[in-house]
Parts: structure tokens; sequence; C-alpha cells
């Protein structure tokens, strides 16, 4: 009994971010560091990170450690591609037809086939850095665009963007794996 | 094989991809002061919004609160074992951090009147960057390999996270200070806390100095100006 209440004050009272911060700081780091061109943008880029997940900390979940640490990676690479790459962004890329709307659900498909789930995941993980992030975050770990903005300060119009993209770079490698749209 | 939808195919990518990033070799980063002071605001910050009483909490929570503050009266004496006052810093030992916190008095102005800094700094380091303002005053040294950071704030409700994962903090006196220091070897980094009756002290530094050296750092620390330019 005693048991099960100093869990309850513990869940209550155990901060959440202390947590995090402790545990993934150095993993972060590193990926921060990889990513940028000296210590001082990898410290700006983790410091942005960190705040980040400060302001959405209620809504980040600590339950599944796996998920968890994948999502911190992804928000600190989205951290150094926004703030540090601009310029290999390919925002401005042509080879996207604006005016097509797409929905991720529109294209989800069951798939049987490993070879072909294997060919689908090696597509993914070649493509462009802000498509791929944008996408983890809302289908992954199933934040909405706002929540997406926040944390990465960038506006609506360009996470929106950055998902339709994504979806429709994800239809065109089903499309080239031979899962037609229906 | 059971058939997989494309959220699991994005999974299973951003798992893999994780997996392959920490698989490189770790990229080591000194941290410096004003990122650990931001860090343990935000740490303070946000044990203030945890302790703040909800609006409507669910029932769950309020018996959760209940059993905490009856807890909290039933094992006073308990915790003086977690808690302990030394200085007149609050500790709290975690298993990678210890929490030293520092209640403000508000009988005095708070405000930076008085910059103290070090009359010795060891050989072939040399001033880095001094910024102050009416909160606190930041000073850096440089070697060209390794920084020495004296951050002076004015006592107010000051809460510090220390890096304990290597080893407890020591309690020692330099010069006339008492101050408490930990060490992390995978950093070389040697960090001391202290407070007078007006300011609070981060000290950071390499450890490879050397216990003497760092000692006579700190134990040289003495008024270098007045200040109320801000």
């Amino acid at each position: 009994m005693l048991s099960f209440f100093l869990s309850t004050v513990e869940e209550q009272y155990k901060s959440k971010f202390e947590y995090i911060y402790y545990k993934y700081r150095d993993v972060m780091a590193s990926v921060a560091k990889s990513m940028t061109e000296n210590e001082e943008s990898a410290e700006d880029a983790l410091s942005l990170a960190f705040l980040s997940i400060a302001e959405n900390i209620s809504i980040i979940k600590t339950n599944d450690e796996k998920r968890l640490r994948g999502y911190l990676v992804t928000v600190i690479r989205n951290v150094c591609i926004n703030k540090f790459n601009k310029k290999s962004s390919p925002e401005t890329d042509e080879c996207f037809a604006d005016s097509e709307d797409i929905s991720f659900e529109k294209i989800d498909k069951n798939i049987e086939d490993k070879n072909i789930c294997e060919i689908i995941i090696k597509n993914i993980l070649a493509m462009p850095e802000p498509y791929k992030c944008a996408l983890y975050l809302r289908y992954v770990h199933g934040h909405t665009v706002k929540e997406i903005c926040k944390m990465t300060s960038e506006n609506e119009n360009t996470v929106k963007s950055r998902i339709r993209r994504g979806t429709l770079l994800l239809r065109e490698i089903l499309n080239k794996a031979g899962i037609n749209e229906s | 094989m059971k058939a997989k939808s494309l959220r699991d195919l994005l999974i299973e990518a951003e798992e893999r991809e994780t997996q392959q990033i920490l698989a490189l070799p770790r990229n080591t980063l000194s941290f410096s002061v004003s990122f650990i002071r931001q860090m343990n605001e935000i740490i303070a910050s946000q044990k203030k919004e945890k302790k703040k009483p909800q609006g409507h909490p669910r029932l769950r929570r309020v018996i959760a609160v209940i059993i905490a503050a009856a807890l909290l009266i039933a094992t006073a004496v308990t915790a003086v074992a977690f808690k302990e006052k030394l200085l007149d810093f609050s500790i709290q030992r975690e298993d990678t951090h210890t929490h030293l916190t520092l209640h403000g008095n508000n009988s005095f102005k708070k405000r930076l009147t008085e910059i103290y800094l070090p009359t010795y700094i060891p050989e072939g380091f040399s001033l880095k960057s001094h910024e102050y303002n009416s909160a606190y005053s930041l000073t850096s040294w440089n070697n060209g390999e390794a920084d020495i950071y004296l951050e002076q704030s004015v006592i107010g409700e000051n809460g510090r996270s220390i890096d304990t994962e290597d080893g407890d903090l020591v309690e020692a006196v330099f010069g006339d200070q008492p101050v408490y220091y930990a060490t992390k070897a995978k950093y070389n980094a040697f960090t001391a806390v202290w407070h007078t009756d007006k300011y609070i002290y981060d000290f950071y530094a390499p450890l490879d100095l050397g216990l003497e050296e760092l000692e006579k750092i700190i134990a040289s620390i003495s008024l270098d100006s007045r200040v109320n330019d801000y």
C-alpha cells in the first residue's frame, strides 16, 4: 500500500523535464554536435530544443523509452535543420505541385510483403530531413500542426507544407514500390 | 508476417535512424555556464509549475495531493535523511545530480551592486568575456583550450542542479569560504557553488587544473568593483 502511495506521489511531483534533461542531454548534444559547425551552434541548438521540450512538456509521453528517445532525436535534428541548415532546406523545391491536396489516411495501406516494407523504409530514410522530421512528429508522435509549429518555431504554412510534401513523397515511394493508390 | 501500415513503417524508419545515430561515436559537448544556468532555470520553473494548484483537479490528483501532504507530515523526520542543510542550501540528492536550493531573504535590495572577481587566474588564461546586469555578473577566462567561468547572482529563489553522477558533493573551505564542489572526469569539469549573505556564486573550471589551483582561484575572489549603471 505504501509503495502505491509513494509511486502516486512521485508521479505527481517528479519533473518530467528534469528526467528528460539528465537522461538524454548527452545523446542530444552528440546529435547537435554532429549536425552543426561548432560547439557554440550545437549548444544553441540544444538550448532551443530543450526550450521547445519545456514548452511542450505536457504533451510529451515518457512511458515508452524507445519512442521518447526517437522523439528527442527527431526534435534536436529538426532544430539543427531549421536553425543551422537553412540553405540546404528543400523548401524552394519546384518539383511539388503546390495545389495538389493529399491526405496521409488516403495513401495509408496495410503492406504484408517484407521486401516491399524494406524498400519503403529505405526510401523514407532517404527523404529530405525537413519532410521526414515533419512526418515523424505528425504521424509517429501524433502531434497536431499547431504543436509542431510551437516545437519547431516555424509558421503553420511551413509545417503544413512540409507534411503535405512529405506525404506526396510517401505516395511516390508507395507507387514506385508497386503499392497503388486507390 | 503481420501486415504493416504506413505509420508502422514510419515508426520503424525513425527507430532505425535513431539507432544509427546512437551507434555513431559519441560527440561530447562541454556545456557553458550560461547553458547550465538556463537549464537550471527551466527545471526550477517546471518544478514551480508542478507545485501550482490546478483549477479543476481530477479526483485522483486531489487524493494524491492529500496523501502526499499526509506523507510529508508523517515522514518529516525521515526526510532529514534526504534533505540536509549545509551552508544555507537545502540539498536534495538524486541518482545523477544534486539540487541545491537557497531561499532568498527579501530584507535586502535584490540588485547587484558589487562585482567580485578572482585576483588569481592560472597562467595562460586571459579574460574572454565579462557581462553583468542588475541580477548577475558572468565572467569567463580562456586559455585556448578550456574555459573558467564565474557567475555571481543576487540571492532570490535560487536553485542549482549539479551533476554528481561521478560522486557526491564535496564540502570544503577554500580560503575562508565554505563551498560545495563536484567533479566530472568525463567532461574534465570542476563545478563549485557557494553563497555569501548577498550573492550566490557558480564556478566552473577544467578539472585538470588541479584542486590546489582551483582552491587558489576561489580563495582569491574579492571585491573588484561597485556597479549601479544598468
